[in-house]
């Protein structure tokens, strides 16, 4: 009471000088008999959500956004302030833009709820707001989903953006505009940003941008598919998202990498635009945006379309393949450095698609670099040129590109909770594993890129018959597994990664004792058996580090070779084996192998069983279990 | 989007061409190329953009007025909106522009005001004019911009 007095006392002068004040006081006194600081529109506007006191706050951290210095966990004060900002004279510099225009969606809130005589609060005009939509003219929105590209950490779990269509760009895309929320940042280590990124240490803000550009970034530079999921919203619901859209830009919230998230952030966006839905609640400890996508989906006729955009890598092997091995050695050779080889020999129709794969294949090559060395120039425009003497269309593609694109939301769920059973030498115990996400080798694989493993936080505990005692037996902060058959073009290695607490079993040849902190990974390639039912076989070279009082003098470190074969390609059961060495060369000198052999059987969409024997050094294990994916 | 054929005329016209021709920096006119695109710098465009937040006035968005001259409130100004287009895709478009066809080439095209049923022609166009759109291997895509006016100049059926 005192502090809203205090307000009142301080701004009252400026803000209401020449004001209707008799009418701000009416207003909001129709406010307060009208329940609107308790409306969810109102309190969706100002992101306000239930903390862990079970009090209303905003996840909003700018302190601009809030008009009332209480604004942030009061919404009536918040709603009174703002009201009394709509009475606020309008500026002499043109650039500073009136609290109606700042706060659009708000004003046209409360110019419906409390109907606002224009006589006595007079509308202002906003040129910066009126340019911004003229210039975006946005009829429709879809909301994207960018696939997980895995060399990121900050990409892994993929990624989603909101599609703003623009009035009459009809079947040209690329001039259609985005709506991005993302942590701002110039951190290019990945690791310091997942880091940084879990404990909200980046202000994550919104930001628009032409569609080319996300194209650009994600289809051709990270070769990642697009899925975009056209949004049933009516003109009106269009325009109050813009409008929102357009209060959030100047502000910020803390970015936190598994809650509020680039994801998460758009359903709020959503609610705003159909206060009908409700998408937001109970994304209290984990965001994935294949999840709030689903949430999305789930909302009864919300979701009007869907289209699949393939990354450009999708295109260029779809052209590949219509080469015969002939002009497939002759574009290989085309797009090699020295002078280039003569198209006189293919039949006209065949050039286009050979001058074209050349120019795909040599792009490739250098990594689709936007500047390259006048070397990489020269070359680009030489075969660009030969391209244009050919006067004919190269073949169209794109169904071919499109073909194998499987839409995220078929994938299973992204936790998993297992129970298993085991013996290790002799002795029996039993596990209880949760896994906060994502995706496992002899996981059923629809939805996920094929041959990965992406585990982060993750949680396996032992309980062993003998001695009655629980002990974490595994504790995953990153586990990633990625397996890409060696395409001679795209030439991307298969690597692994895994960060976490795990034991030492060729320390104490028994199910228990071990536990230490490693880090461990290396980099190889892999190779796709033929037939029907192909393998895919790897190869790589590993380096490993573990710290703990398990080791003299607490520590090893060492590097050796891992070899292995996955078998995935019958739908319900799938195999994994490996085996390894790895010399111990520093702290814990040993040689120590490991082995094992995994398989997955997939008895329903949601339950999995799954085996799995090991050995490592002279200890063995098996064990068994059941998973639900929740 | 206002089908314009005046926005060549705008790039005909602003000082970009003047000292393009004049040899100085092509992109002096926009800024894009201190700014915004570096030549050394093969980072996507995204997030190039999105270091240059240097808010005047009252910002708004990221990609804010007063920084590089091309964008304003988070939007790419609308008599830039061909130049930004044509920096930003510049490989794609030149793979379309030689295809006589193609996504990037079909936006570019309704960007520069060609008539929708001339599409095809401006394809054809483009193709068999792309070694004078772009003379050399060091061509910049406002240099190309200004080179295609002046062939759009003789063209001018083709724009609506």
């Amino acid at each position: 009471m005192r502090r809203s007095l205090m307000f009142f006392l301080f701004l009252a002068p400026f803000a209401l000088r020449a004001a209707d004040t008799a009418y701000l006081d009416a207003l909001r006194e129709r406010a307060r008999a009208n329940g609107l600081a308790d409306d969810p529109r109102w309190r969706a506007l100002l992101h306000m959500k239930k903390n862990w006191r079970g009090r209303w706050e905003s996840r909003v951290d700018g302190k601009a956004f809030f008009l009332s210095p209480r604004g942030k966990t009061d919404p009536a004060a918040e709603l009174d302030a703002t009201l009394a900002a709509f009475f606020e004279p309008p500026s002499a510099d043109t650039d500073t833009i009136h609290p109606q225009g700042l706060f659009p969606a708000r004003y046209a809130y409360l110019r419906e709820a409390l109907g606002f005589d224009g006589t006595r609060l007079p509308e202002m005009s906003s040129p910066r707001l009126e340019k911004w939509r003229q210039n975006l003219d946005i009829d429709g929105i879809s909301l994207v989903f960018a696939t997980a590209y895995l060399n990121n950490p900050a990409s892994m779990f993929g990624h989603t953006f909101l599609r703003l269509h623009r009035r009459g760009t009809g079947a040209d895309p690329l001039l259609d505009y985005t709506a991005n929320f993302a942590a701002v940042t110039g951190e290019t280590s990945g690791l310091v940003f997942a880091v940084k990124g879990l404990l909200g240490g980046y202000p994550g803000k919104f930001s628009t941008h032409p569609y080319y550009m996300k194209i650009q970034q994600y289809n051709n530079m990270e070769n990642r598919d697009l899925w975009e999921y056209d949004l049933a919203l009516s003109t009106a619901q269009v325009r109050r998202l813009l409008d929102h859209l357009w209060e959030m830009g100047p502000t910020y919230f803390h970015y936190f990498f598994l809650t509020e998230n680039c994801s998460y952030q758009l359903l709020p966006l959503l609610e705003v635009a159909d206060p009908a839905l409700s998408l937001s609640d109970g994304f209290a400890w984990k965001a994935i945006p294949v999840d709030t996508l689903r949430r999305v989906l789930a909302a009864p006729g919300f979701v009007a379309a869907r289209r699949g955009r393939p990354a450009q890598l999708k295109f260029i092997f779809a052209r590949r393949d219509l080469l015969s091995p002939t002009e497939r050695r002759w574009v290989e050779r085309a797009s090699r450095p020295g002078p280039l080889p003569s198209a006189e020999g293919f039949p006209l129709e065949r050039r286009a698609l050979l001058w074209e794969s050349a120019y795909d294949y040599y792009r490739l090559r250098h990594k689709f670099r936007r500047y390259g060395a006048p070397a990489q120039e020269a070359m680009e425009r030489q075969l660009l040129m030969e391209r244009s003497r050919v006067a004919a269309p190269g073949p169209d593609v794109s169904s071919a590109a499109l073909a194998a694109l499987e839409p995220p939301e078929v994938g299973h769920p992204t936790g998993r909770v297992g129970l298993a059973t085991g013996r290790g030498a002799g002795k029996g115990f039993e596990e209880l594993e949760l896994r906060t996400s994502l995706h496992d080798l002899t996981d059923p694989s629809p939805g996920f890129p094929r041959g990965s493993r992406l585990s982060m936080f993750t949680a396996k505990f032992r309980y062993l018959n003998e001695t009655r005692g629980v002990a974490l037996e595994r504790g995953t902060l990153v586990d990633i597994f990625s397996l890409t058959p060696w395409d001679p073009w795209a030439r991307s290695p298969s690597w692994r990664f895994f960060m976490g607490w795990d034991r030492a079993r060729d320390r104490f040849k028994k199910p228990s004792g071990g536990l230490h902190f490693t880090l461990n990974g290396g980099s190889g390639l892999s190779v796709k058996t033929g037939g029907t039912r192909p393998a895919v076989l790897y190869a790589r070279i590993d380096a490993d580090a573990g710290v703990g009082g398990v080791f003299r003098e607490n520590a090893r470190a060492g590097w050796g070779g891992t070899g292995g074969v996955l078998w995935a390609s019958y739908s319900p059961l799938k195999i994994s084996a490996e085996g390894g060495v790895i010399r111990y060369g520093w702290g814990q000198v040993d040689t120590v192998t490991r082995w094992n052999l995994t398989a997955g059987w997939s008895l329903s969409p949601r339950w999995l069983w799954r085996t799995e024997i090991s050995r490592t050094g002279i200890y063995r294990e098996a064990a068994t279990s059941l998973n639900y994916f929740l | 989007m206002k089908k314009i054929s005046s926005i060549l005329l705008a790039i005909g016209m602003s000082p970009i061409a003047a000292f393009a021709k004049g040899g100085n920096h092509p992109m002096a006119g926009c800024g894009l190329g201190y700014v915004l695109f570096s030549h050394s710098d093969n980072q996507p465009p995204i997030q190039i953009l999105g270091a240059t937040v240097n808010a005047t006035g009252m910002p708004t968005f990221g990609m804010t007025s007063g920084t590089s001259g091309c964008t304003e409130d988070g939007a790419v100004k609308f008599v830039k909106e061909v130049e930004v287009y044509a920096e930003i895709n510049m490989k794609d478009l030149s793979r379309d522009m030689v295809n006589g066809q193609g996504e990037y080439l079909s936006a570019f095209a309704r960007l520069l005001g060609v008539k929708a049923e001339k599409q095809a022609e401006f394809g054809a166009f483009v193709r068999s004019n792309y070694g004078a759109l772009v003379p050399s291997a060091a061509t910049t895509s406002v240099e190309m911009l200004n080179a295609l006016a002046d062939k759009l100049a003789g063209r001018t059926d083709l724009l609506g």
